[in-house]
Order: C-alpha cells, then structure tokens, then sequence
C-alpha cells in the first residue's frame, strides 16, 4: 500500500491509479514480493513482526517453544538455516516460474466480474475467520467493507484504512512501551525526537506529508 | 464504478451477509456455497431459462467449493464453523 500511494504520489498519470493502470500493479506487487525476505529480519533476530505474516510465523515459532531474539542463531540453527536457505531458493524458483507463468496467470483478468466477485466471496469470509478463527474477524470485515462502499463514492481511500487496522496494534503496543521506557528515562520528548535514527525517521515522515499536501496543491492548481 | 458493478457490489455485501448469517446454522462450507450460487445466479447475464446456464453456474459453485474444502478442511486442516451440515 505504501509503495502503491508512493508510485502514485510520483507518477505523471495519478488520474489512472485504481483503474488496473500498469504502474500501480507493478509498485504494489513488487513491494509485497520485497517485503518478505525484510520481514524476516527483524523478526528473527528481535522477535518484532515485520509484516502480518511474520507475525503468524512467530506464532508457528512460539507454538513451538521457539522464542525468536540475538541468540535464536545459536540455540536453533538446524531451524533457522533452512529458512534461510527455503528463502534464497524460493526467490530463484520465483523468478523462473514468474517468467513462464506471468501469461498464463494473466488470464485470471479475463474471468467474468461476476464470477470472480463469487471467488472472493468465499475467500474473504474464509480469510477474515481464519487468521484468529474469530467470527469477529468477519463481523469487522462485513461492517468495513460495507462502510468502504458508501465511502469510496465520497472520494476516501481504502489505503489508510486498510493500513491503520494492520499497522494500529503494532505501533500502540510499541508506543506504550516507548512511553514507559521515556518515562522511566529522561522523558518522551528526549527518547522519541533525537539521537540519528530518531531524527531521520521523524523527518522522512514530515517529508512523505509535506509532498502530499504540497502534490494536491499543485495538482488542483493545475486543473484549474 | 458503473451501475452492474454497483449493483454487484450490493449484491457482494448482500451475500456476505447471507454467510454470517447462515453459518452457525448450516456450517462455513454450506453457508458460503449458498453465497456463493446466488451471487452467480444473481448477476451472470445468462438467461434464467437456459438449462445450459444452470449446469455451468453448478459446475462453477462445485468446483470452486471442492476447491476450497479440499486446499483448507483436507490439506491445510484449518477450522472452520461447523453447522449440520459442513
């Protein structure tokens, strides 16, 4: 979804997004295959999920007395070498079976709206349960998507929607243990606003803000 | 959007609805089956009185459904809400 809105932000043709313009495809889809090696990272060696799926990962791990962290790579190594290894192949079997297969699965654009609204269908309600094996789950996705339909005719995107209810828990959870820790040490403001990383992260995002507001003006100016 | 995508779009809520609604009682696969062939009946342009039609709606509902309960309930053993039926 970043890469989407940031291949938009920068595109010349911002007016095709969301209409299966080829741009759009291609950032999301090659960010979704790059964040998955990434995702691992921190996860192994911090026992921080970078993604939903690494979450689901550290899940499998902890379920099997696997506690992910610094010394992960000396208890287990006979577990984590072929993680590594699965992944290096994967991505080489990947990109040849994404060479030959890329017409055929291309194909799946002509099956008939109808039908694949039915496919979804299935796979939403499926999906949305079986990440917690919660009817909740598919309540929320009932009520959301819902919610989107009438929304997405007021001109709101499912973007930051989609990615505050993924996003949300993570950067709470992480926010109230920084807001302990600050409190604990020389206070919010000292622990969250300096030192490099800090400073950096902090500008990067009032940067990424700043474009946008700044992109939308420029655009409304051009169409007037 | 135009008007069959908006019409297929209430029609998708409508169904989903159908889902959370039907499976406690009948079970995931059964309820999502039903979703599933109305949501085909409801909006492919075929005419209703064409046998044709009904048999390829039929195909489409068993394979997609043998599809699912063969990759999740079979293969990746995931739990799904049980009803009296599956």
């Amino acid at each position: 979804l970043l890469a989407y809105d940031q291949a938009k932000k920068l595109s010349p043709e911002k007016q095709k997004f969301g209409t299966g313009h080829s741009e759009g495809v291609i950032a999301a889809e090659s960010a979704n295959n790059a964040m998955v090696g990434p995702s691992l990272v921190p996860l192994l060696t911090l026992s921080i999920p970078g993604s939903p799926t690494a979450a689901v990962l550290l899940g499998g791990l902890i379920i099997h007395g696997i506690f992910p962290g610094p010394t992960l790579f000396q208890q287990y190594p006979e577990v984590i070498w072929p993680f590594i290894n699965s992944m290096l192949i994967g991505q080489i079997l990947m990109c040849i079976f994404g060479i030959y297969i890329a017409s055929l699965a291309a194909r799946v654009a002509q099956v008939p709206q109808f039908v694949m609204a039915a496919i979804v269908l299935g796979l939403a309600a499926f999906g949305s349960f079986a990440v917690q094996q919660s009817m909740g789950d598919v309540y929320v996705m009932v009520v959301l998507g819902t919610m989107m339909y009438f929304l997405e005719r007021f001109g709101f995107s499912a973007a930051p929607l989609v990615l505050g209810l993924i996003l949300g828990p993570i950067a709470e959870s992480n926010f109230v243990t920084g807001s302990l820790i600050s409190t604990a040490q020389n206070g919010p403001f000292v622990y969250f606003f300096t030192g490099g990383l800090n400073i950096l992260l902090v500008s990067i995002v009032i940067l990424s803000v700043g474009f946008s507001i700044w992109s939308e003006f420029n655009s409304k100016r051009q169409s007037q | 959007m135009n008007i069959f995508q908006h019409r297929l779009a209430s029609g998708f809520v409508a169904s989903i609805a159908i889902i959370v609604c039907y499976i406690s009682f009948t079970g995931f696969y059964s309820a999502t089956t039903i979703a599933f062939f109305l949501l085909l009946t409801a909006y492919d342009p075929a005419s209703y009185s064409n046998i044709n039609s009904w048999v390829k709606r039929i195909i489409i509902t068993a394979c997609f459904i043998a599809i699912m309960y063969t990759l999740f309930a079979k293969i990746l053993v995931v739990y799904t809400p049980r009803g009296m039926f599956i």
